[in-house]
């Protein structure tokens, strides 16, 4: 479990404008967690994603992978991309081809793949992510929850060993966030260390192992759920909330309804440890 | 164009192989276009009529609102053809115009005539196609016939940022109607040049963004994606073949006196 994985040393990075985006992030990620990375808009998140991927390279500091300084060069960058995946926070910005067919494989003919394992490994995810039914559909009659789902397919379907998703949930009307949970689940599980990026507490609670907030271009915490939403000096530097069902255990804790020592994550887990 | 576009993805034959569909409509307007022979060109509008009637999700009427277009276009530009400025009267009509004739000889309508049937029967195959084929499977033929990759990429993704720039498009000329901008002329004209200048900032910033996302997943200066193929079994085949054999056919008897 606390095999780490990526690891960010001292990292700034500074756009071509002279903007500060990031200043001195320190980051590790672990294999298999689920890493919440919160911040308010601005706060450079999708800098350091692009960081991650190799998209930017750092203005200082140093990112390992599997405790290898990354390799910039063409082929080190193929390697590193191949097992970190992104998946951007505004379809519109990712998806490039007018078939969902052709938007998914773009990633698999790059890894220089043959036409039948691409195929064979496009349909799956398709069935995974249920896009199969509006397959045959172009990218531009799609709804957002589907452009939503073809964009995770986009990097899913290179079987990368990260995967970061930008804001997954913003945009969606409840029943797809549903979906895009489910599925972030069920990424999780099948072994694939995820992290996203999101500012809504009440989705990440129960679903985050860790959570490390951004602010400003600084780390200003690193922690599990539980601590970092019970600071509230914190969230409120961070402009973040505490998440709804916490102020609830909260309140009952105070009340003495509920045990000091339950921390329920889930409605359903606060209604057990109720009963 | 959105008409257009979402009519060929609801067409029924849509995943007919779009190599087929290509060579019968292509095929067809290189007849039309090459023999230039008015009953074989009316034959082949009928054919393309019925074929896209049958074919494509569309009402008769609206096909024919759809010919309109090019009917007003081609009207308006073969007046020059239609009339002929002679010292003797022309035969069908004759309009005196100081010392000479403006008027419609038996000549020049015939030529009219044989334009306007090529036209509109070229019109009808092209109709036929882009109703029933999207493009991006036209893609796929352009691309076996061994079209230069840069033009083949260069059409996907301006075809995927029409419908992209259309939406924000969109979204800008709402946020001003709500704010009562496009009231009058002056202010349309206004809105107009704000709205394409915000579009060009955010294409412009938008074409960064997609390069991000493409590199991140690889991106290596070439584009190349799954295609869909829909193979056409043999008997299609042989239906298109014989068909443009026997417009072929006809043509070349007509053209030699045979027939008349």
């Amino acid at each position: 479990m606390n095999d780490i994985l990526m690891e960010v040393r001292d990292l700034s990075y500074r756009y071509p404008d002279q903007t500060l985006a990031l200043d001195h992030v320190n980051l590790t990620i672990r294999r298999h967690e689920r890493l919440a990375i919160m911040g308010s808009n601005g706060s450079g998140k999708s800098t350091l994603f692009l960081n991650l991927n190799g998209v930017y390279k750092p203005t200082e500091g140093q990112i390992l992978y599997e405790g290898q300084p990354v390799d910039y060069s063409r082929k080190g960058l193929l390697e590193l991309r191949r097992k970190v995946g992104i998946v951007f926070q505004e379809p519109d910005n990712q998806l490039f081809c007018a078939s969902v067919a052709g938007e998914i494989s773009f990633g698999l003919y790059n890894l220089g793949l043959e036409e039948s394992v691409i195929r064979a490994r496009v349909d799956e995810v398709c069935d995974r992510l249920s896009i199969t039914p509006f397959r045959s559909k172009p990218t531009h009659f799609l709804s957002g929850g589907q452009k939503k789902r073809v964009s995770i397919a986009d990097s899913l379907v290179m079987q990368p060993e990260l995967l970061i998703l930008d804001e997954p949930f913003s945009a969606l009307d409840p029943t797809h966030a549903q979906m895009i949970d489910q599925i972030l689940r069920t990424l999780s599980d099948s072994g694939i260390t995820v992290v996203i990026s999101t500012h809504e507490a009440d989705r990440i609670y129960p679903w985050a192992d860790r959570v490390v907030v951004l602010n400003n271009s600084h780390i200003l915490a690193d922690g599990t759920p539980d601590e970092i939403f019970s600071d509230i000096p914190l969230l409120t530097a961070a402009n973040l909330e505490q998440p709804t069902l916490l102020q609830v255990s909260q309140t009952l804790h105070r009340a003495g309804i509920l045990p000091q020592n339950c921390h329920p994550r889930t409605a359903q887990q606060l209604e057990q440890m109720l009963k | 164009m959105i008409l257009f576009d979402k009519l060929a993805y609801s067409s029924p034959i849509r995943q007919k192989s779009p190599a087929l569909k290509s060579l019968f409509s292509v095929g067809s307007l290189v007849v039309c276009v090459t023999f230039r022979e008015p009953v074989v060109c009316l034959l082949i509008f009928l054919g393309m009529m019925a074929a896209t009637l049958r074919f494509a999700c569309l009402s008769p009427s609206r096909y024919f609102r759809l010919l309109l277009g090019p009917a007003v276009f081609l009207a308006l530009s073969s007046v020059a053809i239609l009339f002929v400025l002679s010292d003797t009267p022309p035969q069908l009509l004759a309009i005196p115009v100081f010392s000479r004739y403006l008027g419609i000889s038996s000549a020049s309508f015939v030529h009219w005539a044989q334009l306007m049937a090529v036209a509109f029967s070229s019109v009808s195959c092209l109709y036929f196609l882009i109703l029933t084929t999207p493009i991006t499977d036209l893609l796929t033929v352009l691309r076996r016939l061994h079209c230069p990759w840069l033009l083949l990429e260069l059409m996907l993704l301006i075809y995927r940022s029409i419908f992209v720039l259309l939406d924000i498009a969109d979204a800008i000329q709402t946020s001003q109607n709500c704010r009562l901008g496009n009231r009058s002329f002056r202010s349309k004209l206004s809105c107009m040049g704000q709205m394409l200048s915000v579009l060009l900032v955010r294409s412009l910033k938008r074409s960064s963004l997609l390069y991000d996302a493409m590199e991140s997943r690889l991106y290596d200066g070439q584009i190349r994606v799954l295609e869909e193929t829909h193979p056409a079994c043999t008997k299609e085949w042989i239906l298109c073949i014989l068909w443009l054999g026997f417009c072929c056919a006809l043509s070349l008897l007509l053209k030699g006196g045979f027939l008349i």
